[in-house]
Parts: C-alpha cells; sequence; structure tokens
C-alpha cells in the first residue's frame, strides 16, 4: 500500500517534470489584412511606379477587331473567338494531340465585347475578368445528349468541335465514333458551375492550369488581326 | 530508441494528468518563457493592392502595403519572428503578366520573408522566368520533393533552412504538389516530383535530431484536402513524425484557426492555412522552455 502510494507521487513528480520540460506553448491568431490598417508609406511610394506602368500596360494594344465580337444567343462571335484561340492556344500547347474533343463554355462568363479597331490588353481583362483556368474533361460519348439538351434549354452557348441543326449534330473530328471525348472548357464549369451537371460524370478531369485571359492575351498577340466569325455552330 | 523514451514518458504525463489535470496545462506562466513569433502567408498570386470597396466578395481585404504595416508593428513587438509563404506567389493579376514576378519577389524581399516554398503557378513563367524574377528575391526556396537536377533550377532552390533565432534553432523544409496536368509540361521541364510524404520524415527527422531543431516546420503547397491529389496537408500531418506545424496553401482554404491534428506517434501537429490573395497572415506563436528543447515534446495550446 504504502509503496503504493511513493509510485503514485514519484509519477506525479516525473509527470510535471516531463511537462515542464517536454511542452512547447501556442498561441495563435489571424491578422486580417484590411482597410483598418493604414499601408505603409515606403511600401506605396515603391510601388507606385510599377502601378503606373501597369495602367499603360492595360493600354497596350495586342491585335486589331475588323468588326465588333458580340456575346449571342444562340451563337454569338465573341464566344466563337474565345472558344477557337482557345482550343488553338492547347493545340499549340501539345493539350490535344491525339485526342477527340469538342468545347462548351458558358455565355454569362463572356463579360465585355470587343468593339470593332484596337484591341488592348485591358480589352481581354473586361471580357474575362475572372481568373478561369482551362480544363480538359474526358466524359463518356454519351453524356453529348444532356450537353445539347442543356443548350437546348439555356438557348445556346460559346460551343466548338460540333454542330448543331435543329435535332441533327455533326461533328468536326471523329469524336462521336469513340466511347469518350474530351470537352474543352473552364475550372468554374467543370467544378460544377452554372449546372453543368454533365461534368459531375467526368471520367477525368484535368485542369491544365492555365488561365483563360493569358491564353487570349497570347493568341490574340499572334493573330494579329481578328475577324468575328460566325459559322452556325448552333441553329434551333 | 527515440519513440521508447517519449512512450514512457507520455506514460509518466498521464499518470501525473490523472492526477490532477488542471496542472498539465499551465506548468509556469508561458510568457517567461522564450517566444518566437511565426507569421505567413500562402497563395497571395500577385495581389499586390487592397481589394477594392466594390470587390463582390472582399471589399477593402489585402494589400501589401497594408501588410508589412502590420508586420512592422509585430516586429516593435515581438523579439523572434519568422515570415514565410507557402507558394503560388505569381499569377493572377495584371503585375504578374506585366512584371513576370519582378515585383513579388522585391515586395517579399522588403516585407523581409525569411523563407517560401514553390506553388504550381510559381511554375506559369517557366523555369527561366522563375530564376529571372528570383534575382530579386533575397530569401531562401525550400522545395524538398522537386529534384531539379536536371533542369537549370539545380542549386537554385535549397531541400531545407535552418533559422537561429535568439534561443531558437527552426528547421523549415518545402513539399510541392505533382506537376502532371497542373503545369504544362514546357513549364516545368524535367523536374522530377518525388512523394512528398517519405521525403517529409526523412527531413524532418533529420532536422529534429541531426540538427536538433526546436522547431521543425512544412511549408506545403499539397493543399489541406485537394479533390484530385492522394498527398495533402492531413494525410501529411498523420503519416509523419517530426513535425510541429505545417503552413499549407493551393486549395485557398480559409481556416478560422490553426487546426489541431495527431502525427503517426499520436503527437499533436498544427496546420493552418489563410486563404489566399494576402487577405490575411497566420499567427502562431510557440514558448520554449529551456530543457531538452530539440527533443520530441507536446504542443499545449494556450
Amino acid at each position: 500500500m504504502k509503496v503504493f502510494q511513493i509510485l503514485w507521487i514519484l509519477a506525479l513528480g516525473a509527470g510535471l517534470w516531463a511537462c515542464s520540460s517536454a511542452s512547447v506553448f501556442v498561441q495563435t491568431d489571424k491578422v486580417e489584412i484590411n482597410t483598418a490598417t493604414s499601408p505603409d508609406d515606403s511600401l506605396q511610394a515603391f510601388i507606385a511606379p510599377f502601378k503606373k506602368e501597369l495602367a499603360a500596360n492595360m493600354d497596350r494594344v495586342i491585335g486589331f477587331a475588323t468588326g465588333d465580337l458580340l456575346r449571342d444567343r444562340p451563337e454569338g462571335a465573341l464566344g466563337n473567338f474565345v472558344i477557337d484561340e482557345t482550343e488553338n492556344y492547347l493545340k499549340e500547347y501539345d493539350w490535344l494531340k491525339g485526342k477527340h474533343y469538342i468545347s462548351i463554355m458558358n455565355h454569362g462568363g463572356l463579360r465585355s465585347p470587343i468593339s470593332k479597331g484596337n484591341i488592348t490588353v485591358g480589352d481581354i481583362y473586361r471580357l474575362m475578368p475572372f481568373d478561369n483556368t482551362i480544363v480538359l474533361a474526358k466524359l463518356p460519348t454519351s453524356e453529348l445528349a444532356s450537353i445539347v439538351a442543356y443548350l437546348k434549354n439555356s438557348g445556346g452557348e460559346p460551343i466548338g468541335g460540333f454542330q448543331i441543326n435543329g435535332v441533327e449534330i455533326s461533328f468536326n473530328n471523329q469524336a462521336i465514333l469513340e466511347d469518350t471525348l474530351y470537352v474543352i472548357t473552364t475550372d468554374y464549369l467543370s467544378n460544377g458551375g452554372d449546372n453543368m451537371s454533365f461534368f459531375k460524370r467526368s471520367y477525368k478531369t484535368t485542369d491544365t492550369g492555365i488561365f483563360l485571359r493569358e491564353a487570349l492575351i497570347k493568341r490574340v498577340e499572334a493573330i494579329d488581326t481578328l475577324r468575328p466569325i460566325l459559322d452556325n455552330r448552333i441553329k434551333w | 530508441m527515440e519513440r521508447r523514451i517519449f512512450l514512457q514518458k507520455s506514460i509518466v504525463v498521464g499518470a501525473g494528468l490523472a492526477i490532477s489535470p488542471s496542472l498539465l496545462s499551465f506548468p509556469k506562466d508561458p510568457q517567461n518563457l522564450e517566444k518566437i513569433t511565426i507569421l505567413h502567408t500562402n497563395d497571395t498570386h500577385s495581389n499586390i493592392e487592397t481589394f477594392p470597396a466594390t470587390h463582390a466578395k472582399y471589399p477593402n481585404q489585402g494589400g501589401v502595403a497594408r501588410r508589412y504595416a502590420l508586420l512592422k508593428e509585430i516586429r516593435k513587438q515581438e523579439k523572434n519572428v519568422l515570415l514565410f509563404d507557402a507558394g503560388d506567389i505569381f499569377q493572377g493579376t495584371p503585375y504578374f503578366n506585366k512584371f513576370h514576378g519582378e515585383l513579388e519577389m522585391k515586395l517579399m524581399t522588403h516585407m523581409g520573408y525569411d523563407c517560401a516554398t514553390m506553388g504550381n503557378h510559381d511554375f506559369d513563367a517557366g523555369l527561366d522566368g522563375f530564376i529571372n524574377a528570383y534575382q530579386y528575391g533575397k530569401f531562401p526556396f525550400v522545395c524538398s520533393n522537386y529534384n531539379f537536377d536536371n533542369t537549370i533550377l539545380k542549386d537554385v532552390t535549397k531541400e531545407y533552412q535552418i533559422f537561429n533565432k535568439g534561443p531558437f534553432k527552426v528547421g523549415v523544409f518545402g513539399l510541392g504538389v505533382g506537376l502532371n496536368g497542373l503545369v504544362a509540361k514546357a513549364h516545368f521541364q524535367d523536374t522530377e516530383w518525388l512523394k512528398p510524404i517519405p521525403i517529409a520524415n526523412r527531413i524532418a527527422k533529420h532536422l529534429r535530431f541531426e540538427e536538433k531543431c526546436d522547431l521543425v516546420i512544412c511549408l506545403s503547397h499539397l493543399g489541406y484536402k485537394p479533390k484530385q491529389f492522394l498527398d495533402n496537408d492531413q494525410l501529411l500531418a498523420s503519416e509523419t513524425e517530426n513535425i510541429d506545424l505545417i503552413i499549407g496553401g493551393h486549395t485557398h482554404t480559409f481556416l478560422p484557426k490553426p487546426e489541431i491534428h495527431f502525427n503517426r506517434l499520436g503527437e499533436k501537429v498544427l496546420i493552418n492555412q489563410v486563404g489566399w490573395a494576402g487577405l490575411a497572415m497566420g499567427r502562431i506563436d510557440f514558448f520554449l522552455g529551456e530543457k531538452k528543447r530539440n527533443k520530441r515534446h507536446d504542443l499545449v495550446m494556450v
């Protein structure tokens, strides 16, 4: 009995020794950064010339549009431009080699038209202010029916790689002959944005990490002269 | 051997605890112990300016000049401060498109960042683009699971970095996300991605027992719980040992406060992540006793 008590006291002592020597105390906080804190003047001054130069960059001319590119349903030249140049960008960087693909993006994501005349970096930022990335979703070809139903229901979204003429669907490549096809889209849509529920049934989703806006800027720089294209991708 | 010592000690602590649980939490006033303040950001994504008042989600938040004002304030109050970033410094505003990371590196240097790891978007300018920007960065990058040996980044980043701050020795290493399918091959070239968890265990053990670090911190760009990746911060916490704190990134997760997880020995590990865009800084103060600082220890939240 007595031995037991001694053991307990020893254990208590050892326990106290152990926690005073082998404990690390931790206190945590989250430092919110907002307008309640005044900005540091020296750093503001350091940033100022960059900010000025950046404003100038937004006005940098990267190309020329021969006509207005507008957003429209079932089809608009603005949507066709975004779709076609996204495909061209991916082709250039070898993302599409050996893949049968179509494209679908969202009408609502095109935030501003491109007007006839010079195209600036700022125009592309206004068209695509979101940091959306380009995504390749691998879908069972059978999902085409839901894609078409979605388009019919909304009245039309920017598409590429296939055409709808009433009930007839035709493809630019052999997509329909395969069991699966790749759908070029944005991270926003593939993650369930705008209720494009067919993306939920993707076998695989690859985010290229490429910002859609950056791809468009690079493509406008490359093609220089942009011609509005309307080619009857969707006719109800 | 080390593990056995730990287990014996925890049984003894357990016995002490059984008698008087209150004694465990405050054996002495932690404010009298030596203190080190860890500050951190992640996924700042080239956000330099405060979001405008019209911003749909985060009006009037963020901004590096405000972050720096707060940093100066904290450094005035605290003796031992370390400032880290868990990656994705690049990409997200026109500042990156125009200056290709030069401004971000200059500002981080100016603000006194001590260390960072590379996120997937830090490859967005390519490896040569990273080197171009990094000439303006005067702080180390730790990348422990990217093998850059066959690239121009060889010897540019470090496997780990040790900081001696006051009486403290802090070991920091960095883990990055798999690049295939996430980053264009042309941008990462022959960078080899290595499985993060075995590497984390090897380096953390080395830092704790060979380098005798008091604290071991992992800057992780694996993500808190990413959908498409198997490796993430929660798994990292539970399948490793010798890490005290995981400073996360990649998933833009706003954790309200650092989370307590348990490592594979049942010891506490902290995970924190502060969203993105420099909207907030995480702050974790560690108070360490004099004795056996560099041995296994229990983190006690105060």
